[in-house]
């Protein structure tokens, strides 16, 4: 019986001793690793200069702020916010690039800042359409266009064009030399090379066809969520919801201006028996439709 | 006392008055504003359409944002259909009556049946579609302010092309350039 004990008494003294020389070089790892690296230098904020403008171009520096028009020499800050008229436009010079935003457009300058050698870049495309010219050179350049569905980073690009509209969503082109990564809200990552364009199409393909071939959603404002799947639902005919536009006319909406109008109206109630009421039946679901969960 | 009460009354109502009509053109905003808050939208409203397609069509002359002067710059144009003759501002815009509405503007001719029939919002909407002016869909479904932006975005390039003109090619190196060269 000795013997197991002082064997075992002996096991458990050897394992203290190595957690405790192993935790006394851990402890002792994390001091080194610094002095072993030198201090990264903080990034700069660098200024975008406007270079051209055409037509009715406004900044704001900040959400909140008021709105003034842009000259030409203008400095935007980061976080700075642009929009542009009909047929207006504005060059801005992003130090590595020079970005023209097209007519119709809504642009936050998202970061612009230099850490050393390189310029940390992002645009933020709510609506609209770009031009870029990106130069690699000298300069490591870490350029990228965010829009709602999708983000256009650069690498190593000449001219990139990129666009984003509510009703077609995002898409870009790369016209000259370089290549372009085109990443969606799922993370799927797609590269481009010249000559080629995308669009944030990044669905799965039997989704993507049964976009194309079963009938159209009728309305994609329709109140109830029976509405909104509807004509995913065996592709059936979608008789138009009374009160939507249908016989009895169309819904007077008017003055529900997003951030500074009135809310939409509450949905009406649910309809009193089960089933959604348009489409009856078929509340299989599965449409893929973000954010909203099948049947009720 | 009554006397200098009514004036001071008087005095403050004009004051109230005068800034109220210095705003006012504030509140209409720039064709930027317009298009920008545009994209917010839910729905387009009859006076979005009539705003949108008045800046259009005058090539961003008319930014009127009066719901009347718009229709009429659209009526002595010959672009005015007849929903937006009769339809309130605030109601909703469909894609029909919108492609309606753009066919007029650029004066599409389109296939045989909307020769005959004309613009009507079914084969105006499938003409447009063919012209990617703007996405498919029921001509009945509404449109969202973003699409109405879209769409007058891509009526104005595909205007510019048919006149052999195209949007101006961003030329140039940025203000870097130079230290590639060092």
């Amino acid at each position: 019986m000795m013997p197991r004990v002082t064997l075992g008494g002996t096991i458990l003294l050897a394992v203290g001793v190595f957690f405790a020389a192993a935790s006394a070089v851990w402890a002792e790892a994390p001091p080194a690793a610094p002095a072993a690296e030198p201090a990264a230098p903080a990034p700069e904020k660098v200024p975008v200069t406007a270079k051209i403008v055409e037509g009715t171009v406004e900044t704001r520096p900040a959400v909140g702020q008021p709105w003034v028009p842009v000259q030409v020499g203008h400095q935007l800050a980061e976080g700075a916010d642009l929009r542009t008229g009909f047929r207006a436009r504005c060059v801005l010079d992003m130090v590595d690039s020079l970005v023209q935003v097209e007519a119709l457009s809504v642009v936050r300058i998202g970061a612009l800042e230099r850490e050393g050698n390189a310029i940390h870049t992002r645009l933020f495309l709510k609506q609209g359409n770009t031009q870029s010219i990106v130069e690699k050179g000298n300069i490591e350049s870490d350029f990228a266009i965010v829009t709602p569905s999708a983000t256009l980073s650069v690498q190593g690009t000449f001219r990139v064009l990129a666009g984003n509209f509510q009703d077609t969503q995002s898409h870009f082109g790369l016209t000259d030399q370089g290549l372009l990564g085109a990443e969606n809200g799922l993370g799927q990552f797609s590269l481009l090379g010249p000559g080629q364009n995308g669009s944030n199409q990044y669905m799965n393909p039997i989704f993507f066809q049964a976009a194309g071939l079963l009938p159209n959603v009728a309305d994609q404002f329709g109140f109830e969520q029976s509405e909104l799947l509807g004509a995913f639902q065996g592709g059936v005919g979608f008789p138009f919801p009374p009160g939507l536009g249908g016989p009895s006319g169309p819904p007077n909406l008017g003055g529900q201006a997003g951030p500074t109008g009135t809310p939409l109206p509450p949905p009406p109630p649910p309809p009193p028996s089960g089933g959604g009421g348009c489409n009856g039946g078929g509340s299989d679901g599965g449409s893929g439709t973000d954010g909203y969960s099948p049947g009720t | 006392m009554g006397t200098r009460f009514l004036a001071m009354a008087a005095a403050g109502l004009l004051t109230a008055g005068a800034a109220w009509a210095a705003e006012a053109p504030d509140q209409a905003g720039t064709d930027a504003q317009f298009f920008s808050e545009l994209g917010y939208k839910d729905v387009a409203t009859a006076a979005d359409a009539a705003r949108a397609l008045a800046i259009f069509v005058s090539e961003g002359a008319e930014t009127s944002a009066d719901f009347e002067a718009a229709r009429n710059y659209l009526r002595g144009k010959g672009i005015l259909t007849g929903w937006l003759e009769k339809a309130q501002p605030g109601d909703s815009l469909d894609k029909g009556h919108l492609a309606s509405l753009v066919c007029r503007s650029l004066g599409i001719k389109g296939g045989l049946w909307m020769r005959l029939f004309g613009p009507v919002p079914r084969l105006a909407l499938r003409e447009c579609v063919y012209l990617e002016l703007m996405v498919r869909g029921a001509e009945y479904a509404h449109v969202t302010g973003g699409e109405l932006v879209g769409v007058i975005d891509r009526a104005d390039r595909f205007r510019l092309a048919q006149a052999g003109k195209e949007v101006p090619i961003v030329e140039g190196r940025p203000s870097g350039a130079a230290e590639e060269q060092k």
